[in-house]
């Protein structure tokens, strides 16, 4: 009888006190990168994938998601900025600001992290160039920013050194130019490729001439 | 071989003995299952790098689970001896208590030493991870260790909550003294007031007393990062001689 009782009661106060749906709250502060590394016994690729997770997940919460365009933009940047502190190896931040935040939101939001990645390219444009050249894609034919593009391809030109980088890496910026119709400027840097031995084959030279060539050809009559 | 050797290889191999029947190989190997459970998971919930992410979560998993494991059923044997007057049936024998404590510790640092290569073995079905073996060699050092330093508060303290309590106290803060040290005087501690002063030069002494537990099994190692196994090793040789001279003068103390 005591025991029905007690059940009972329990049952009663699981439905009175049922789970009540909470919208997400704001992506506050993430914790400061000391904190974060004393708190992981100093693992701190392990803290940097659970915060990249946390900020993954966080709009998907119990199940239910929200728009992602919802999340402060400069509280993901200083998610992404404690995750790629912790673990500066780490590919996944840069993938999430590039395809996960920087392709939705208004173009404020895009370009606040599109900028966010050429700052983190700079500092090791050898291992982040694949996604600062996302970036150029998302800024030319996403944003419709030109000049953002140019910058940003320009910035690959310049700063990439590895020789195992692609060199249609290097060669972007001309491409770029050249589909915007700057014959110029592409001459200009095709000269510059040519005089830092950055093209490596003749069919690389024809093709890049050709590019150029397209841009500076008559229209044909109709 | 001499009977006073004799007798600590028979105490090891009862402790091994003892070990096996009290399930602490089972529950080694449910430790490395479930760590390696979590890191599948962490596997399929991330976008990228799905291979690093979960070898990076199974050995943070493992080597803590480990850890506390093994001390938590060192402390919990020993206590037991001691509250069953296990040991002084023992003492009874022509055994003094240095190679009474000697033969408890081969036995479990073996025990310690076999868990850490099972951590080990998993590794191995993580392909193209770089230095699977300076880890495991170097958890097994880590291991011994702590196995060591959970023996020596067990037979201090006495009772199971107080030296599991301590043991984790002490672990903690030997993984992250150095952060400490390194937060402390980034921040200007060493230029501050005199409590943060105070506080800077506590945390200085402390760490003097305890070993540098970062130093061992570096999940960095796993990833590509640069291995050094060498200081670590170092680190393990000088703290379980300073381990022995402690339960040397503990077990004096205590006129066994």
């Amino acid at each position: 009888m005591l025991l029905c009782a007690c059940l009972a009661a329990n049952v009663l106060f699981q439905r009175l006190n049922a789970p009540a749906w909470t919208d997400v709250g704001d992506l506050e502060t993430p914790p400061r990168l000391e904190l974060a590394r004393a708190a992981s016994l100093g693992e701190d690729t392990f803290a940097g994938y659970l915060a990249v997770l946390f900020l993954q997940n966080f709009n998907v919460s119990l199940g239910r998601a929200t728009p992602v365009a919802a999340m402060d933009r400069s509280a993901v940047i200083r998610w992404l900025d404690l995750s790629t502190d912790l673990d500066g190896d780490s590919r996944y931040p840069l993938l999430l600001a590039a395809r996960h935040f920087a392709e939705t939101g208004t173009p404020e939001q895009r370009r606040c992290m599109l900028d966010w990645i050429y700052q983190r390219f700079q500092e090791r444009p050898n291992e982040r160039w694949p996604w600062l050249v996302h970036a150029v894609f998302a800024g030319r034919h996403m944003l419709h920013d030109d000049a953002l593009a140019e910058t940003y391809a320009a910035a690959l030109r310049t700063r990439v050194t590895d020789p195992k980088a692609p060199s249609w890496v290097l060669q972007m910026d001309l491409l770029l130019r050249a589909d915007l119709g700057e014959a110029e400027d592409a001459r200009t840097i095709l000269a510059g490729l040519i005089d830092a031995g950055q093209i490596r084959s003749p069919g690389e030279l024809k093709f890049l001439v050709s590019r150029i060539a397209a841009v500076e050809a008559p229209l044909p009559k109709l | 071989m001499l009977p006073g050797a004799r007798a600590i290889a028979g105490l090891a191999r009862l402790t091994l003995l003892e070990a096996r029947r009290t399930a602490v190989g089972k529950s080694a190997i449910a430790a490395i299952g479930i760590a390696l459970c979590l890191a599948l998971f962490m596997e399929r919930i991330v976008l990228t790098e799905q291979a690093r992410a979960a070898v990076v979560a199974y050995a943070v998993i493992v080597r803590l689970g480990l850890v506390l494991l093994i001390a938590q059923a060192i402390i919990a044997n020993t206590v037991r001896d001691l509250n069953e007057r296990v040991v002084e049936h023992f003492l009874a024998l022509p055994l003094t208590r240095l190679q009474y404590a000697i033969g408890k510790w081969l036995g479990w640092a073996a025990v310690a030493a076999v868990s850490a290569i099972a951590a080990g073995l998993p590794l191995l079905g993580f392909v193209g991870t770089s230095g699977r073996l300076a880890w495991t060699l170097s958890f097994g050092v880590e291991a011994v260790v702590v196995a060591s330093l959970a023996l020596l508060l067990a037979l201090a303290l006495g009772r199971v909550v107080t030296a599991m309590l301590a043991f984790c106290c002490l672990y903690l803060f030997a993984r992250i003294s150095y952060l400490l040290l390194l937060l402390g005087n980034n921040m200007g501690a060493s230029e501050g007031s005199a409590v943060e002063r105070f506080d800077v030069f506590y945390i200085q002494i402390a760490s003097y007393l305890l070993p540098r537990m970062d130093r061992f099994a570096e999940t960095a190692w796993l990833t590509g990062g640069t291995i050094r196994f060498g200081p670590g090793l170092l680190q393990g040789v000088i703290y379980l001689a300073l381990l022995g001279a402690v339960a040397n003068l503990e077990l004096r103390r205590k006129q066994f």
